[in-house]
Formats: structure tokens, C-alpha cells, sequence
């Protein structure tokens, strides 16, 4: 193969492998978190205490971590395949929004059930004018163990 | 009997002023955009969005935090947060605002209520003006409210690359489909 060839032959692989790359890369879609090792374990209001008391520090440590949180299911919509965890007697919660893609496998959620999920960090929303109490949100949410009803 | 009359009509004023002074509330309503163009559409939706709506006075809030919206491909959802939205800056998209008609909303009677709602959006940083209609929803003590609104991504400072122009158009559709429940005081 000439010197020439061998060039053009290196440039067209180095292009095919990119535009797979760039395939890949653009169709990609979030990880599912059922195999994903979670960097934190923690109740549901230790969680929200964090916030409440420091939430700078907290959102700093909890920023794109994925998190298992042990709590009460207080509140569900499973119109929008979410639950809600913590005290029942309190606004504050953590949200979790659960993985639309194993929305058939999940059955309707029991309140006053504990329940063990683990979701990705999104945010939290300080209770300040709205008076709806500290929340914590995570996102593709699964459930880790389903403890007793 | 004076005093039993003022009594009976002081209860029935104490009743009538508690039972329409009720507040709703969410904390996972659903807020979708959309946006076309020749080349792509897109959308995303936020499922965990917080509202809280004063009966009394049509006072409306809604907060949403914009890394909670989801979008079928990874890498559209980091370019949002990281170079469209910018949400470890501006993490919170937020609106205050008012039903304007509220008094021809009966919270109390089962039926769909058309609204005009009318307040300010803080996006991004920018607060604007912002108005538009929608439906109030009463059913069995549920309130369910909906609305359909476009805004302009240039107007709330959010840039959007040349090398992806063709992809996202500057005028995105807000959906806003939000189920709330009485706020137990």
C-alpha cells in the first residue's frame, strides 16, 4: 500500500470512528441507577436537616451524588411517577422522582410504607415565601429495598 | 335572643370566611417545554414542581428547580444545565403572580373555570412580565390547574449557540399541568 493510501485509509477510519463516537455520544441517554453503588446512605429527615441547618455545605457534598434515602412514604403521584419521604406531620420532604422506564414494574406505593429508593441529586428547595417546607429533589429514582409495610 | 343572634350570625361569618379562605397546593406538578424546529423538536418536563395557590386572594406561586427537568438524551440535558440555563447559577426558575379574575373562580363548586393569570417569571437570572390564561379545574376538592404559554429565550438572556440554531428555536411552549390539594393549616 502506498504511502499516500495508507494516509487516506487512517483518516477515513479516524472519521468513522468519530462519527460513531458522536452517534454514541449525542443519543446517549442517563444511566439507570439500578446497578449504580450509592456515595451516600441516609434517612430521609437526617437528609432534610442537612439542608435546613446548613444548605450551602449540604448542597456542596450532595451536588450530583447519587443518594439512598430511607423513609415514610408520605405522599405519591403516580400520575407523575413520584413519592414523597419523611415526617407525615411535617411539609418538608424528600422528593423522589421515580425512573419512568420501570414504571411497569413498579406497583402503587402504600402510604405510611418505609421505603428505601435511591436517586440522583437534583436540588433543594429552601421553605422561604412559599411556606411549603424544606425539599430535597432526586431524580431516576429506583427503589433499593422495600423494608415493611 | 339579641345575643344568641349575634352569636349564631358571628359562627356562620367565622365558618363562611375558613372555608373560602383555603389554600392548594403541590409539590409534583408538571411543567413540559417544547421546542420545534425543521431540524429537531425537543422537550423536557419537571415533574416535582411546586405551587401554592391562595383561594381567598388568587395569589399563585410556582417554583421549579431546573436541573429536575428530564430529557430523553443525556447530552441535551447537560447543554441545558450547563450552557443554556446555567443552573448551578441560577438554579430556581420562579413565578409570582395573581388569577386576576379570581372572583369569578367558585373553588367551593365542581367545574372547569376559565383564568387569566398575570405576574412576573424569573428565569435565569431575568424577571419579566408575563401573562396568560388557562383553566382552574375544581373537582370533588381537588384544584387542578393548566396552561398553555410560549416565551422567548432571548428575553430571559439565554443564549443559544450558533453552531445549534438550527436545533432549538428561541420560542419555547411552556405546558403547565399541575394537580393541588388543600393546605391543611
Amino acid at each position: 500500500m502506498s504511502k499516500k493510501r495508507f494516509i487516506w485509509t487512517l483518516v477515513v477510519i479516524i472519521l468513522i470512528l468519530a462519527g460513531l463516537y458522536g452517534y454514541k455520544e449525542y443519543t446517549r441517554t442517563n444511566k439507570k441507577l439500578t446497578k449504580v453503588h450509592p456515595d451516600f446512605s441516609i434517612s430521609a429527615d437526617s437528609l432534610i436537616s442537612e439542608f435546613e441547618k446548613a444548605d450551602s455545605v449540604a448542597y456542596q457534598k450532595y451536588d450530583d451524588k447519587v443518594i439512598e434515602v430511607t423513609g415514610v412514604i408520605k405522599n405519591s403521584s403516580m400520575e407523575n411517577f413520584i413519592i414523597l419521604l419523611g415526617d407525615p406531620g411535617k411539609l418538608s420532604a424528600v422528593k423522589c422522582e421515580l425512573d419512568t422506564s420501570f414504571r411497569k414494574d413498579v406497583p402503587d406505593p402504600v402510604i405510611g410504607a418505609i421505603a428505601v429508593v435511591k436517586g440522583h441529586f437534583v436540588g433543594f428547595q429552601k421553605d422561604e415565601l412559599m411556606g411549603l417546607g424544606t425539599d430535597v429533589n432526586l431524580n431516576r429514582c429506583v427503589f433499593a429495598v422495600k423494608i415493611k409495610e | 335572643m339579641k345575643q344568641f343572634l349575634a352569636i349564631f350570625f358571628l359562627s356562620f361569618f367565622i365558618l363562611k370566611v375558613s372555608f373560602t379562605q383555603e389554600k392548594y397546593f403541590t409539590k409534583t406538578g408538571k411543567i413540559q417545554f417544547f421546542s420545534k424546529t425543521s431540524a429537531e423538536n425537543i422537550d423536557a418536563t419537571n415533574r416535582s414542581v411546586a405551587v401554592i395557590l391562595d383561594s381567598k386572594t388568587g395569589d399563585i406561586q410556582f417554583a421549579v428547580l431546573m436541573k429536575g427537568f428530564e430529557f430523553k438524551k443525556a447530552l441535551m440535558q447537560e447543554h441545558f444545565n450547563t450552557k443554556y440555563v446555567e443552573s448551578d447559577k441560577f438554579p430556581k426558575a420562579e413565578f409570582k403572580g395573581q388569577v386576576t379574575n379570581n372572583s369569578e373562580i367558585k373553588y367551593t363548586t365542581d367545574g372547569t373555570y376559565n383564568a387569566k393569570v398575570k405576574g412576573k417569571l424569573t428565569l435565569h437570572g431575568v424577571t419579566k412580565d408575563v401573562e396568560s390564561t388557562g383553566t382552574i379545574t375544581v373537582k370533588s376538592g381537588k384544584i387542578t390547574v393548566t396552561s398553555v404559554f410560549n416565551i422567548l429565550l432571548p428575553d430571559y438572556s439565554i443564549q443559544v449557540p450558533a453552531v445549534n440554531r438550527s436545533q432549538i428555536s428561541d420560542d419555547i411552549k411552556i405546558t403547565v399541568d399541575c394537580s393541588l390539594d388543600v393546605l391543611k393549616s
